[in-house]
């Protein structure tokens, strides 16, 4: 940045130093034209010239007209530019047009603005190719640009043929002047390709670094990716051995212990029958407690079972709940229609309608690929429809899992029934489609 | 920061512009002419400024709104000079009046405007309005730089009185140079006897007056040869030559010829026009009777003199060239103004139909005493076959060389001929480099 600010300041200086040597040159050639007039000497001076003098007046107009120009161009480009490429190259096409002029309206006696120009577009041109080109046509307006070579064919009188009015001292006075004035501006470009090199060298060497760095934090990271793969697989199998024992453990608890009494009640029951049936019945009486004891139990565990959201919401807010939690975080576009009126379920309807959405937004999303699923529940007659559409990529071969298997268990336990495969309705994408039987809308099974 | 500058600057650039075009919107167009007092050739009739200030009233007036001005009191000596300072401080008048001896330096350096363009474009105009050597005058490089303002040829001054006292009749308009010679030779021999009083034949006739009548160019029309060497130009050296032996070595004096004991001189038309009509002729050659007569023709030409033209250029600066080139027509072209002019000044029109209406020539020389010589047929044939220098960059050096040269050649008085082609190479040589 301190470099940036350096090279913005010599382009400045130069921006400056030219405007001076423009000014010199043309406050010489007045002088030379008012000691010539002076001395009588004009019609001499047409006599051995190749051409007519400038006009002064016309020329200070110009330069100052053109020279306002690609200083407003140099100092406003990056305002005018707004990083658009078009712009750039248009602005560097006009300085290159302004400067041509300056020098042509100079009649070649000072090609330096030439240089001006080339430090500007190599500090701001950054298109490779055409920098190349621009930078090439500079160098040759600097080079024949002057008064001996291009000035030669356009009949111009040479700088120098001004200057023989003036005493030899006063002469060479003036040449000295301008030589030094035309140093100086190639001096400040010399000093402003130079911080261009060392700023070059510096974003290498910045690169290089940076690159390095990138590739070290790369091998971090895929050791790190590797480490938490084989923890989150640790994660899985614990979770699984946990739940294996927990599920042991209440099947031991309540089943094993209701069957254990239930076979000893049994034995006992055989053999009191006969002996003492009073006895008897009463052993089938607890039997027939601790069987429905069992089975308290055994729906007390499967509840310890259910999703956590239906534990403290019912199932219509507990399904938006998950389908605005599936839009934020799997940025999918879901839509929800549930048409069915007020969902009154029973306990394993609602798990199973929790479980069928939940399972087919995760297959369609980690599955099929799909940006939009649509979800509709609605009622027909006595049973409750769920379909899912997705827009994915849908499944050629399709393998049920894990997933699909336990949903159609579940709907099957209660005489549903599931059906899936790729949509045919001539889009892409996988549909899911479920009926589940509503108890409590047909009163023969409630019976 | 940036942005509120650069509106700034923007909005400041348009005002400028605006108020530049707004001010030359409201700004008359002026019109500036570059005209020098008196005549070129030295005599002159009427005033020169008159002239000019009735074609600007006239151009006024067709033109509203518009002013043409010029710079009084500049002086034909100083012209010059005024002119290339006028390019020198910078714009310079629109139109000027461009002296022969300026026409090559002008045109060649850029600053006359080329005219073709314009004189294509205008339909109303045509080139062909002038005598081809007048038009001439304003070429070069085929371009036409200039059109023709005055004209004034050449012509043989003879001293009636003197060859009347030598029985000698007044020569024909079509007469060669043995005509002239017989004449000459008589004279001479004739006055050889007298020791008072002697009469002289010509004076300040030289070769650079025999060229044209001998059909040579000294020059190719480019400037890029000299033909100093070639058959027709030797041929008017040596006549020359023959001619200054008459004299025995006696070089005749302008007080000889102002005392009338010199029978012939070449003679501008300026001067005859001036000075035959009353009453000017009481001022110069009182003492004698004189008229003039074209100039002898030589064994390869007519009787063909060479014609000088001011012109009229346009500065190629000129921010107004159609209005300067209207006012160019004005005062070269339109055949009121170039009456004006002819009436009122030394020289001829460079139109064919000015210069030879009967009726204008007629006024002109009404006072001239008996029969005068010069009538339009006379000025139709003095300015059909005239001829102008070529005009090209160096063509006052090349011609001071080759004067220097034939005067060696004819000083030394031998191999005058080897000398000419050597000579001729040496320039051919300063006019390539």
């Amino acid at each position: 940045m301190k470099k940036q600010e350096s090279l913005k300041r010599v382009l400045y200086t130069m921006l400056l130093c030219n405007w001076f040597i423009l000014s010199y040159y043309i406050a010489v050639l007045s002088a030379s034209k008012k000691v010539i007039c002076n001395l009588k000497g004009a019609y001499a001076f047409l006599s051995v010239s190749e051409g007519i003098p400038v006009d002064t007046v016309t020329l200070c107009l110009k330069v100052l007209v053109f020279y306002a120009a690609l200083s407003l161009l140099i100092l406003l480009k990056e305002e005018i530019c707004q990083e658009n490429k078009i712009n750039v190259h248009l602005v560097c096409l006009g300085e290159m047009f302004l400067s041509f002029v300056l020098i042509r309206a100079m009649n070649f006696y000072y090609s330096g603005i030439a240089l001006l120009v080339l430090a500007d577009l190599l500090y701001y041109a950054d298109k490779k190719g055409l920098r190349v080109v621009y930078v090439i046509i500079q160098i040759l307006e600097f080079v024949f640009g002057s008064d001996k070579i291009l000035g030669y064919f356009y009949n111009n009188i040479q700088f120098s043929s001004y200057l023989y009015c003036f005493h030899p001292v006063a002469r060479s006075w003036i040449v000295a002047v301008e030589s030094s004035m035309s140093f100086i501006n190639i001096f400040l470009f010399v000093i402003f390709a130079l911080l261009m090199i060392m700023r070059q060298k510096d974003e290498n060497y910045r690169i290089l670094m940076l690159n390095t760095a990138l590739s070290r934090k790369n091998v971090q990271l895929q050791e790190a990716n590797i480490k938490l793969k084989e923890y989150s697989e640790t994660i899985k199998q614990m979770t699984e051995v946990t739940e294996r024992n927990r599920l042991a453990r209440e099947i031991h608890d309540t089943l094993g212990h209701s069957l254990t009494g239930i076979v000893v009640s049994a034995d006992a029951g055989r053999i009191l029958m006969d002996t003492a049936p009073e006895e008897a019945k009463i052993r089938f009486e607890v039997i027939g407690a601790t069987a429905r004891q069992g089975l308290l139990d055994v729906r007390r565990s499967i509840h310890a079972l259910r999703p956590d959201a239906l534990e403290s919401h019912d199932i219509e807010s507990a399904l938006e709940k998950m389908i605005q939690n599936a839009r934020e975080t799997t940025g999918t576009e879901i839509s929800y229609d549930q048409t069915s009126g007020d969902l009154i379920l029973a306990q394993d309807e609602e798990d199973t309608l929790y479980r069928i959405v939940q399972e087919g937004l995760t297959n369609a999303v980690r599955h099929g690929h799909a940006t939009s699923i649509s979800v509709m529940v609605r009622r027909e007659e006595n049973s409750l429809k769920v379909s899912i559409r997705d827009n994915g990529i849908g499944s050629q071969n399709i393998k049920t899992g894990f997933g699909l298997d336990y949903m159609r268990e579940r709907i099957e336990m209660l005489k549903g029934s599931l059906s899936y495969g790729n949509r045919e309705d001539g889009c892409l994408g996988f549909y899911l489609e479920a009926v589940i039987p509503v108890r409590s809308w047909n009163p023969e099974d409630e019976q | 920061m940036k942005k509120w500058l650069l509106s700034i600057s923007l909005l400041l650039t348009a005002a400028v512009l605006y108020g530049l075009f707004w001010y030359r919107t409201v700004q008359p167009v002026r019109l500036t002419i570059g005209i020098y007092s008196g005549s070129y050739w030295g005599t002159s009739i009427g005033d020169r400024y008159q002239f000019f200030d009735e074609a600007i009233e006239i151009f006024e007036k067709t033109h509203p709104g518009i002013e043409v001005s010029y710079v009084s009191g500049i002086g034909i000596d100083s012209y010059s000079e005024w002119l290339a300072e006028q390019y020198m401080k910078g714009q310079g008048p629109d139109l000027f009046l461009v002296l022969p001896e300026d026409f090559s330096l002008l045109a060649a350096s850029g600053a006359l405007y080329p005219l073709d363009d314009l004189i294509r474009l205008d339909d109303g105009f045509d080139l062909s309005v002038y005598y081809k050597a007048c038009q001439k005058a304003g070429q070069m490089e085929n371009r036409q730089y200039a059109l023709p303002f005055e004209s004034v040829p050449t012509l043989m001054f003879v001293n009636k009185s003197l060859l009347r006292e030598y029985g000698i009749s007044m020569p024909a308009h079509d007469w060669t140079w043995d005509d002239f010679y017989d004449i000459c030779s008589e004279i001479t021999e004739a006055s050889e006897a007298q020791t008072e009083k002697k009469a002289y034949a010509v004076f300040n006739y030289s070769w650079t007056d025999m060229l044209y009548a001998n059909g040579a160019v000294l020059f190719s029309e480019d400037g890029k040869t000299c033909n100093l060497g070639s058959l027709r130009v030797r041929e008017a050296v040596l006549f020359d030559q023959k001619l200054r032996e008459l004299n025995n070595g006696y070089t005749v004096t302008a007080r000889d010829f102002d005392e009338g004991r010199v029978a012939f001189r070449p003679f501008l038309y300026s001067e005859y026009k001036v000075y035959q009509p009353y009453p000017w002729r009481v001022k110069k050659y009182s003492n004698f009777e004189w008229d003039c007569v074209q100039m002898p023709s030589g064994p390869r030409g007519g009787n063909v003199c060479e014609i000088e033209s001011t012109l009229i250029g346009m500065n190629a600066r000129s921010r107004h060239k159609e209005l300067a080139w209207d006012f160019m027509k004005l005062l070269c072209g339109d055949e009121e103004q170039q009456k004006k002019m002819y009436s009122s000044s030394a020289g001829i029109s460079p139109i064919i139909a000015v210069a030879e209406d009967k009726e204008l020539l007629d006024n002109l020389f009404q006072d001239v005493p008996g029969d005068y010589e010069i009538n339009p047929d006379v000025i139709h044939d003095i300015m059909s076959t005239g001829v102008s220098a070529p005009r090209f960059r160096r063509y006052s050096q090349a011609k001071i060389m080759a004067e220097n040269a034939v005067d060696t050649a004819l000083k030394s008085g031998k191999a005058i001929e080897e000398y000419l082609v050597s000579s001729q190479h040496d320039i051919n040589i300063m006019l390539s480099s």
